[in-house]
């Protein structure tokens, strides 16, 4: 088998990061700038600093090598359907997509900071997924908490005066009672 | 959208290098909104006092669904110690409160399940204006406030009404010409409807279920021949209708789903679906092919030999289906059609026969060895019902004896208890039929390829008023020695 293409990221602090392209064009982003043919010397990516870059790329990787192991599964599967390995490869399959979902589970078990980093960086690098995963993270965070157990797990400061607060909730009173 | 979120990025970055520290409300608006849309829309409304950044976002919500569970307010009050459930009128302001602060566009989908009806039609009419104005892709109107299977238990066994108010009417509006274009999915549950003459179609529409609707066979009809891309289809529990047709080919259709429309007689498609699920009594099928049919799943209600329905049941072959799950209740013996009848796809079959019998049972399992000639290629099969039956121990080991390429036999048992033994003592074990325990000992010794897995019965099954009310009168004669009788 060929050795994998691969690509040079540049963080917004200059630290370089060598990924395979099947990994590095999770980010639409970056696929684009490839298409472009941008990629000569490396690809800055002026808006990620270096240490949530590592931490995206740690997702890209992942998934990318997941996603490989499964069209080669499927792959092998429709070549050897008659040698009876068909069974074999579905359940690698299967292991895979549970580890996947423990693998992200455990991905975005991160401090706020740490995960804002993520979702702005997948937003502007364009990866659907992880952008998704963050923000279920979040909207995990937010369920079933008082405005006040928000405030504190997110460190939103409150700039209503208390009448101002009182007024909004009047708007929508059943859904605080 | 993207500028406007690589605009906040600049203006976070920079902000973040003053202040080290940023807070959620400091991410791009599009991130919060779609953050707070994966919320219940209660909960994405309690946002709103968080900040003055955050006020407004909820208001952008892309997935209203408003339901028991998120109109609700606290439903247990200490006070009186008793459950308050939601009322009409509250889940209506409160629906209406919501929806005029939304900013009415952007909507993916819209769900309103309560029991309501022609009374409230005022603000229902209103809700649905809005879903038009919004765009909404998906749109959902269950007036029912039950579930469906409410309805099956009804229906199925004896009850033909579930009584109710008057339902409320579709607002013609909606079918108007301008409104078709969003529409990808459309749920419609417990409301009437009819089409206006105008009705152009709903020209995106891939998804259409109608579950308890007053429509007319005209309007199933019409509404068929108009909405070319539809890929699925759902009717039940549809009273009117008696015919299903769709005349106009639709070349996308794949999937058609028909549970219990009382009236039913014939259901006549000019299309080639994939999957049919059904139940009901027998009905003519016909399809403009049934080459591509590879799932089958039907639930016959009459007195019905499975045996025959598959041989017989279809018009024409079925070549691609893979998979085939039967439920029959079994009158009598089955003559066994000639033919030459192949499934030469047909991988997986799951069989519910309920053997109907009046003292003496007229049928024989050992039938069923016939699957193996038309069906040689069978992986998987699953028995259920599966009482221990001398004639049905026979059957599965002339299966897992003389099939080639089975690879998993599932049997789920019953525990039954025996007619005859029943009347005389209270319910001691030994009176029982555990048809686990001769699934195990009969079948699973007889297993060497290691394919058969009995399925273990939650213990709910056990001896109490479910197992009362299945008769095995016939089993007392039939039961061939003491060794399967539990000791």
């Amino acid at each position: 088998m060929a050795s994998p293409a691969m690509v040079t990221l540049i963080s917004s602090d200059d630290a370089r990061f060598e990924v395979t392209e099947a990994a590095a064009t999770m980010s639409q982003t970056i696929r684009h700038m490839i298409e472009d043919g941008c990629t000569d010397g490396g690809i800055p990516l002026p808006n990620v600093p270096a240490r949530t870059l590592a931490k995206v790329l740690e997702y890209c990787n992942k998934h990318a090598a997941a996603t490989a192991a499964e069209s080669s599964a499927a792959g092998g599967a429709a070549a050897g359907s008659d040698s009876g390995s068909s069974s074999s490869a579905d359940s690698a399959g299967k292991d895979d997509g549970v580890d996947l979902a423990s693998f992200d589970k455990a991905f975005v078990e991160v401090d706020t900071d740490t995960l804002y980093d993520l979702l702005l960086a997948a937003n502007y690098l364009d990866v659907k997924t992880l952008l998704d995963l963050c923000c279920q993270k979040v909207a995990d965070m937010i369920r079933g908490k008082t405005p006040e157990q928000i405030r504190q797990t997110f460190g939103i400061k409150n700039d209503f005066s208390p009448e101002e607060e009182e007024k909004i909730r009047k708007e929508n009173q059943w859904a605080f009672e | 959208m993207m500028r406007n979120s690589e605009q906040c990025l600049h203006e976070t970055v920079a902000k973040r290098r003053n202040l080290q520290k940023i807070s959620l409300s400091d991410l791009p608006m599009d991130i919060l909104s779609t953050i707070l849309s994966l919320l219940p829309i209660n909960d994405a409304i309690r946002t709103s006092v968080l900040s003055r950044k955050l006020k407004y976002v909820w208001c952008s919500h892309t997935i209203l669904t408003f339901n028991k569970a998120t109109m609700r307010k606290t439903y247990f009050k200490p006070s009186t110690g008793y459950y308050q459930f939601l009322r009409d009128h509250e889940f209506v302001t409160r629906v209406n409160t919501v929806l005029r602060q939304h900013s009415g566009t952007g909507v993916e989908r819209m769900e309103i399940k309560f029991r309501l009806h022609s009374k409230h039609a005022d603000h229902i009419d209103r809700w649905v204006n809005f879903a038009i104005a919004s765009k909404a892709k998906e749109f959902v109107i269950d007036l029912s406030g039950r579930s469906k299977v409410a309805f099956f238990r009804k229906l199925a066994y004896g009850k033909k009404r579930i009584v109710r108010e008057e339902p409320y009417n579709l607002t013609s509006q909606f079918f108007s010409p301008s409104n078709g274009l969003h529409l990808q999915c459309l749920e419609l549950m417990a409301v009437s409807l009819h089409l206006p003459s105008d009705f152009k179609g709903f020209l995106n529409l891939k998804s259409l279920s109608l579950v308890d609707v007053s429509i007319t066979d005209e309007d199933v009809e019409c509404m068929l021949s108009k909405c070319n891309l539809l890929e699925f289809f759902e009717i039940s529990y549809c009273r009117m209708v008696t015919s299903i047709r769709m005349l106009h080919p639709l070349n996308r259709f794949k999937h058609l789903v028909v549970h219990i429309c009382p009236k039913l007689q014939e259901i006549e498609l000019n299309c080639s679906p994939t999957t049919l699920k059904y139940a009901g009594d027998v009905v003519p099928l016909i399809f403009a092919s049934t080459s591509r049919l590879k799932n089958i799943d039907v639930v016959i209600l009459t007195d019905q030999s499975a045996l025959s329905y598959i041989v017989a049941g279809f018009s024409s072959t079925l070549p691609s289906l893979e998979t085939l799950t039967l439920l029959c209740y079994e009158p009598e013996r089955t003559i066994v059609p000639e033919g030459h009848f192949k499934f030469s796809c047909l991988r997986n079959l799951r069989l519910e026969l309920i053997m109907c019998d009046d003292g003496i049972r007229k049928t024989d399992f050992l039938d069923y060895a016939y699957l193996l000639k038309i069906a040689p290629f069978l992986e998987t099969l699953e028995l259920h019902w599966f009482f221990g039956y001398k004639d049905q121990v026979e059957l599965a080991l002339h299966i897992l004896r003389n099939s080639v390429t089975l690879e998993k036999m599932e049997i789920t048992p019953e525990l039954e208890i025996s007619y005859n033994l029943a009347s005389d003592d209270c319910y001691e074990r030994s009176h029982y039929v555990d048809g686990h325990r001769v699934a195990t000992e009969f079948i699973c010794k007889a297993d060497h390829r290691n394919v058969v897995n009995v399925v273990r019965v939650p213990s709910s099954s056990g001896p109490d008023e479910t197992a009362m009310e299945v008769d095995c009168r016939a089993y007392a004669e039939d039961i061939p020695s003491g060794q399967i009788r539990l000791v």
